[in-house]
């Protein structure tokens, strides 16, 4: 049916056309940024929350992270996006060896990422309240590195987390094609209640936050 | 068979579910799992009621301006690139979806849970065009591979043993396998995942769409809806006309209580919202996304004070959990592809004349569990009664049993008929149990007592009533 | 359940050494008793618990003869001119009173939410229905927020679970009224019941069209009622009682269902 007809029903069923709808107003108020305890705060929650599901959460200092990616990421095969940002010891770590990235063939990325032992990618918000990272789709940040690998890694400087959701969302008024809330590793209890991590999703979800203020 | 007629066939299959010792304990454990974790989730969140008000007036406010709403979010959802149909009907529904997958040439849609899609029977359509309908949600994949329905809007195959899935699985990959979790789920991921990167069409549900930005969420676990909004070229979103919320703000409080009135989860693992196809430059999501808004009976419950409110429902099944006759029988008994109280709600109001689906409306002790756990406050206790009077004035129930139901209420008004009626019964009573043969066919005449008889010992019946003994109640003061 | 009117001297007396002491508390007060059907023809010592332990504390209890039903069966089962019929007469009969009190939260219930329903679309007859709600209480709210009493000198050995019946907490909105009222008899014990805010199964005419359903419902009750040690199970519904009392029966266990007022009308060494 065409659209139009189609929402007359509607409004025939409503008892008539309902007046205009008027969006809301949504635009963040911008925030102070947050006192580094404050962030500590925060990020003991956000860890705490996530290691409730299964995922695991670390602070490093900034002059640590390279070597921790190193050790956590080993020498098998990586996929990686949104790295830009962080220091450029860590980009090195991860990009090293048979890394591929957004730069790639959109065919060989998606090889890629299915034969990946890891994804690493950055987040454009921890969020406490959940424990979850939020990340957004861009054209430098396609979506499969997080979705096909076996494991997931995100690396993310402390600035980044947030309080609640609420906060979250709000910056999301200018909706990239996919936005996503990620908490943990994939799971399901469909098999006679029994939970168990790792199902299509990865089985391992590793969130590296990096403490730029400590050198 | 009980006598009253109207409820015969969802008698018969409760009957048959209440024989199978597996499946009453399998639903049990379920609904008392779900429903600890759904009240460990509210206490724990000092908030939770303050989030049912917002949620409920979210939902209550963007259907009562479905039309505008509607056509906000899909102004929005075109100018992202979502090529949005609607569809008056399942047929409607299964009519654009078959002509999407054939239009790309698909021959295998990769499908992540929709309930909707049960309803509108998507993949029967698609199969008759020569298109293989994959199930990819772990649930749904069992069910699809044992030929069945689910028994649970967010759990599909509690109702099924471990064993028998290895053996379903076993057979499907036709090598030998262990019953432990890790490993069935482990060939679930190995074999699905084969499918997910050759999948032209994936086809999801939409748990909620969102008007400010012209988005539409799916909320998941397991990583499949993930997998089949992604790779595949296409993406088509099955989307129920009143699944939607107006702003950003009002999605927060369906992120915080969705999760935890399902399962007891803070939040699902993965919350995935999606504006538009993937954008030029974007290496990889789908190259087009279709949403397919689906009438199918809802518009005209906006017309019914009565029902109206049902449409809040977030298919969350707090409701399923709560409810003493659902976790007493599990979800096939209703013969309805949704369940428990908002199932035996919406089901008569999706096809009014199915006498089968206005049976349901007796398949409740009215004990108001549902209305308690619902999320968006649906009240379904008063709708079941209200169903239930749109099946007295229809004359379903049968004739007779109408009738003397009718008769015995306008006694109630009639003092001196309520006395000797109350007389009557209670002679009869006492008569049946001293043993009197007079007294058991009295009570024994009426089927329903009989039944009832079967399970319960007669209280001690008193001589007389209340109001006989009145008096000599007066002269102790 | 049963109790003899006659064997009550024991209570009579009492009765009358407790009137003294109530002056302060009930007295000047009167009430409408909403007997319900249910007590009425099936459980009519429940209403001679309620009258003696009301009038123990000086409340001056009124029976209004031309009572019979509120409604809530008919309503309940989708007869909706009946119930309308119904609810007319039970307000016409009990608005005269000051205040009205009911030995069941169902029937409370069905005055306070079930008249909303009703009389929704008719301002005169819900502005009456409501009138009436404000004055109606089922019996431990009565007691405990009308006369403000907890401690009503009773006494019972034994350990009681107690049963929150699905209409009065939900419908009603009853609280721990009957909780704490048990809490205060002497030599009783209170046991935990497991799932207690679970349904009995009873639902009116539900447990008579769907006996098997709803004796699965019953039985997981049964079976947590055993788990509790209690040997008496509590509430304010005589409906539940009356399904749970049957129930334990047919599965020989010998658990005891009393209404809160008989409780609340023993005496030392639990005679009732």
């Amino acid at each position: 049916m065409e659209a139009q007809a189609f929402l007359a029903r509607v409004s025939a069923a409503l008892g008539g056309a309902s007046a205009p709808w008027t969006p809301p107003d949504t635009r963040a108020a911008p925030s102070a940024p947050r006192r580094r305890i404050e962030l500590l705060h925060l990020h003991a929650e956000f860890a705490s929350h996530l290691a409730k599901v299964g995922g695991t959460a670390e602070l490093v200092p900034a002059s640590q992270a390279a070597a921790r990616a190193m050790e956590l990421l080993g020498d098998g095969p990586r996929v990686h996006v949104g790295l830009e940002l962080l220091p450029a010891c860590v980009r090195a770590v991860v990009a090293r060896g048979a890394a591929i990235g957004p730069d790639s063939d959109p065919l060989d990325w998606r090889a890629a990422c299915a034969e990946a032992e890891w994804g690493v990618t950055d987040a454009v918000q921890l969020v406490a309240e959940t424990g979850s990272t939020l990340s957004c789709a861009t054209a430098r940040r396609p979506r499969a590195a997080s979705l096909l690998p076996r494991r997931h890694m995100v690396v993310a400087p402390l600035s980044r987390l947030v309080a609640d959701l609420d906060e979250a969302l709000t910056h999301l008024a200018d909706a990239p094609s996919q936005w996503l809330l990620v908490t943990g590793p994939s799971r399901t209890s469909d098999i006679e209640n029994d939970l168990t991590i790792g199902v299509h999703g990865p089985g391992v979800m590793h969130v590296l936050v990096v403490d730029e203020d400590e050198a | 068979m009980s006598g009253l007629g109207l409820h015969d066939a969802f008698l018969d299959r409760a009957r048959h579910a209440l024989g199978q010792e597996h499946l009453k304990q399998a639903v049990r454990r379920t609904t008392d799992r779900l429903r600890d974790g759904r009240a460990a989730a509210s206490a724990e969140a000092g908030a939770f009621e303050a989030w049912r008000d917002a949620l409920s007036e979210a939902r209550r406010r963007a259907i009562g301006r479905l039309d505008v709403v509607l056509q906000a979010w899909q102004v929005r959802a075109e100018a992202r690139g979502v090529l949005v149909h609607h569809a008056v009907d399942a047929r409607e529904a299964c009519d654009i979806v078959v002509g999407i997958a054939r239009a790309k040439g698909a021959r295998l849609a990769a499908k992540g849970k929709s309930m909707l899609s049960e309803e509108i029977e998507l993949n029967q359509a698609l199969e008759a065009a020569c298109v293989e309908a994959l199930e990819t949600d772990l649930g749904e994949w069992i069910i699809q591979l044992a030929g069945e329905r689910p028994s649970h809007i967010i759990l599909p195959v509690v109702h099924k043993p471990r064993g028998e899935i290895r053996e379903l699985f076993e057979r499907h990959g036709g090598e030998p396998l262990s019953d432990e979790t890790r490993v069935l789920a482990g060939y679930a991921r190995e074999r699905l995942r084969a499918e997910f990167l050759r999948a032209e069409l994936g086809v999801t549900g939409c748990n909620m769409a969102i008007a400010e930005t012209g988005s539409i969420a799916l909320f998941s676990n397991e990583g499949n809806g993930r997998m089949v909004s992604t790779l595949p070229r296409t993406h088509v979103a099955l989307m129920g006309v009143e699944r939607i919320v107006e702003t950003l703000a009002d999605f927060a409080h369906l992120v915080r209580l969705l999760p935890r009135s399902a399962t007891g989860q803070r939040v699902t693992t993965y919350v995935n919202v999606l504006s538009g196809p993937a954008r030029p430059g974007e290496l990889d999501g789908p190259e087009e996304l279709h949403v397919v808004v689906v009438d199918a009976g809802r518009t005209a419950q906006l017309a019914e004070r009565d029902y109206r409110d049902a449409l809040a429902c977030v298919r969350c099944g707090a409701c399923l959990n709560a409810c003493p006759v659902y976790s007493a029988v599990g979800g096939h008994a209703y013969g309805t592809v949704y369940p428990g109280p908002i199932g035996a709600v919406i089901e008569p109001l999706y096809a009014r004349d199915d006498e089968r689906r206005a049976e349901l409306a007796e398949a409740s002790s009215l004990c108001g569990a549902c209305h308690e756990a619902c999320p968006v406050r649906i009240p379904l206790h008063d709708m079941l009664v209200r169903l239930r009077q749109d099946n007295a004035r229809r004359g379903r129930g049968g004739a007779t049993a109408l009738a003397l139901q009718r008769i015995a209420a306008r006694a109630m008004a009639v003092p001196f008929v309520y006395d000797a009626a109350g007389r009557i019964g209670r002679r009869a009573a006492r008569l049946a149990a001293g043993g009197g043969q007079l007294g058991r066919w009295a009570l024994g005449s009426a089927p329903v007592v009989r039944e009832l008889l079967r399970r319960r010992a007669l209280p001690d019946v008193p001589i007389r009533s209340f109001r006989e003994l009145w008096d000599e109640l007066e002269e102790e003061r | 359940m049963r109790a003899i009117l006659a064997a009550s001297a024991a209570a009579r007396l009492s009765s009358s050494a407790m009137a003294e002491r109530s002056e302060a508390v009930g007295a000047r007060r009167r009430v409408a008793l909403m007997v319900t059907c249910l007590v009425d023809q099936l459980a009519p010592e429940v209403g001679i618990a309620v009258v003696r332990v009301l009038r123990r504390q000086g409340v001056q209890v009124d029976f209004p003869r031309a009572q019979t039903c509120c409604g809530q069966a008919a309503w309940n089962g989708g007869l909706a001119d009946e119930a309308r019929a119904l609810a007319e007469r039970a307000i016409e009969i009990f608005e005269p009173y000051e205040a009205v009190v009911v030995p069941s939260g169902s029937c409370a219930g069905m005055v306070h939410h079930g008249y909303e329903e009703i009389f929704r679309d008719d301002a005169a007859w819900l502005a009456r229905a409501r009138a009436l709600a404000a004055k109606t209480h089922e019996f431990s709210q009565y007691v405990v927020s009308v006369l403000g009493l907890v401690d009503l000198g009773a006494a019972r050995d034994g350990t009681c679970a107690y049963h929150p019946a699905c209409h009065a907490t939900r419908l009603l909105g009853l609280g721990d009224e009957p909780r704490r009222l048990l809490e205060a008899v002497r030599g009783l014990r209170i046991a935990t019941l497991a799932r207690a805010e679970d349904c009995c199964g009873f639902g009116g005419a539900f447990c008579a069209k769907l006996p098997e359903l709803s004796d699965a419902i019953v039985g997981a009750k049964v079976s947590h009622l055993a788990q509790s040690g209690a040997d008496t199970v509590v509430s304010s519904d005589v409906g539940c009682l009356l399904n749970i009392q049957g129930a334990c029966k047919h599965r020989g266990l010998p658990i005891e269902a009393l209404h809160i007022a008989q409780v609340l009308e023993g005496r030392k060494g639990g005679a009732a």
